[in-house]
């Protein structure tokens, strides 16, 4: 089941300096941490002139889209997965 | 030329031809990992009479296809995960994938969201390897950098054509090479429908004329294919392109802006139709001003809810700039429909175009467009900077967000687009 959820959640990241990457390790929403096993894809949009990164990641057990909003630094929890329809 | 026997084309192929592999449900596949190796497809809606523009690997081993209708594809399999389209995500690969064959050759050609030809005739002698082994390496590398479920058909050839029949005979991850020491092999395990731009009409065409094969196909000598089969130039292109010889670079100017929209809630509302029509015919003028175009000419194509079809084109003698401008010819053209039915499809789009932005001078209320398209300039500069429809003309007041967003199948022309972002 796909929901869409459109939440500001609080995410960990991890900085890679050799990679020169930064991703989302943990996220916090309705009370617990989900511990990101694998970052399926990420991209970039553009909402006007303002960049938006998205993370398709998974628990392993769940899929989340999360978005990083380089404007204002809030990262939302888009929309949540179990993979099963 | 009517008396040319032309051989089979003996050079080194040179042409390679790049499909990735049911493309908009392979990226959600990639993108959500819960969704790899299930049946899935990707429909313009997810409601039951939403079309499935991609089926994945595993739900066309099922027997579902592209075109059918969700509900079909739950009757073959009722657990199919049914997804939107993602216009954004599909986008971002295309573009990382092109950067890597562009790594390969400066003559990279886009032929959709899902394919490109990569041209190796100047580039190849700066690898010391074979084109297989390039191919592989490309294989390789978009695995590693774009993602590890990415999977494409690799063809290669001595032109367009063969590059892609190769890349269509082992689907999927296949890698195949057309040269002329296998051409007719290859040629013999086809039917006339597996060649791409063979359609059923053409098939009709060739049967007519006692041409059953694609082998009989490249047997049968000029003069027949012009002036009996095809009774064109296309003959000639035909007898070129089955021997490997290349007639298919060519590249096409712009020669219209559109947008359609299939409405998941049909209606003969007036006012929502003359909304979605300035809607789609805002974003169209978006798309036209950015790339510095006008246009004199506008097209409305209609489909209603019975699947009749109603088209009126017209060429106006202003050119058209503006939003403004555009709508009210659109809706003049709108209006011309003999009757009014419920819509089940609304396109719009624009033609006669000019590049040249020098405006011919009209005698009366010269200053009023002058202002008008610098109003409309200003608007596109705030959507710009603050997001799509910040700012929007009143008649879209009030109307429910709709998602315009969509992937031309087929197209080439609204790459440029996202080449320029």
């Amino acid at each position: 089941m796909l929901e869409q959820i459109h939440e500001k959640i609080s995410v960990i990241t991890v900085h890679d300096r050799q990679k020169h990457t930064v991703i989302p390790a943990k996220l916090r929403w309705q009370g617990k941490v989900y511990t990101i096993t694998k970052i399926g894809f990420h991209h970039k949009i553009w909402d006007g002139r303002n960049r938006i990164h998205i993370f398709s990641v998974t628990t392993g057990a769940m899929d989340f889209r999360l978005s990083y909003d380089t404007e204002t630094l809030d990262w939302t929890l888009e929309e949540v997965s179990d993979g099963l329809s | 030329m009517d008396s040319l026997n032309l051989p089979l084309n003996a050079n080194e192929p040179k042409i390679m031809h790049v499909d990735l592999n049911s493309c908009f449900a392979t990226c959600e596949q990639q993108a959500s990992p819960l969704l790899r190796g299930k049946p899935l497809v990707v429909a313009a809606y997810t409601s039951p009479n939403g079309c499935v523009v991609a089926p994945s690997i595993e739900a066309k081993k099922l027997g579902i296809k592209t075109g059918m209708t969700v509900r079909d594809a739950r009757v073959i399999y009722p657990q199919v995960i049914v997804r939107s389209p993602d216009p954004q995500k599909y986008r971002a690969i295309h573009l990382q994938f092109k950067k890597i064959f562009q790594d390969y050759s400066p003559d990279v050609t886009p032929k959709s969201i899902d394919e490109a030809v990569i041209n190796f005739t100047d580039s190849h002698v700066l690898f010391k390897k074979s084109l297989v082994e390039i191919g592989w390496e490309i294989k390789r590398r978009m695995r590693e950098e774009i993602g590890e479920w990415i999977s494409c058909n690799i063809g290669i050839g001595t032109n367009r054509f063969l590059a892609k029949t190769a890349a269509s005979l082992h689907k999927p991850d296949g890698l195949d090479v057309i040269s002329s020491n296998n051409i007719r092999r290859i040629y013999e395990k086809l039917s006339l429908l597996d060649l791409c731009g063979i359609n059923t009409r053409y098939q009709a065409r060739l049967n007519a004329y006692g041409i059953f094969t694609p082998i009989q196909f490249l047997d049968a000598d000029l003069q027949r294919l012009k002036k009996q089969v095809f009774q064109s130039i296309n003959g000639y292109y035909w007898y070129l392109r089955l021997r490997g010889w290349e007639i298919d670079a060519v590249d096409f100017k712009r020669r219209s802006y559109g947008q359609s929209y299939a409405l998941g809630k049909h209606t003969d509302d007036p006012q929502a139709l003359a909304q979605l029509l300035m809607k789609l015919t805002e974003k169209m003028g978006r798309r036209l001003r950015k790339a510095e175009y006008t246009a004199r000419g506008i097209h409305v194509a209609i489909v209603y809810k019975d699947w009749t079809f109603w088209h009126k084109g017209k060429v106006f003698e202003s050119e058209m700039f503006t939003t403004q401008e555009l709508y009210k010819k659109a809706l003049l053209v709108f209006n011309k429909q003999p009757e009014r039915k419920v819509v089940a499809k609304l396109a719009v789009s624009c033609f006669d175009l000019s590049k040249n932005m020098a405006m011919q001078e009209s005698l009366f209320n010269n200053d009023e467009v002058a202002r008008s398209r610098k109003v409309s300039e200003a608007c596109d500069s705030i959507n710009d900077k603050w997001g799509e429809f910040v700012i929007t003309p009143a008649v879209m007041m009030g109307m429910d967000k709709l998602i315009l967003d969509r992937i031309a199948f087929g197209g080439v022309k609204d790459l440029e687009e996202v080449y320029a972002m």
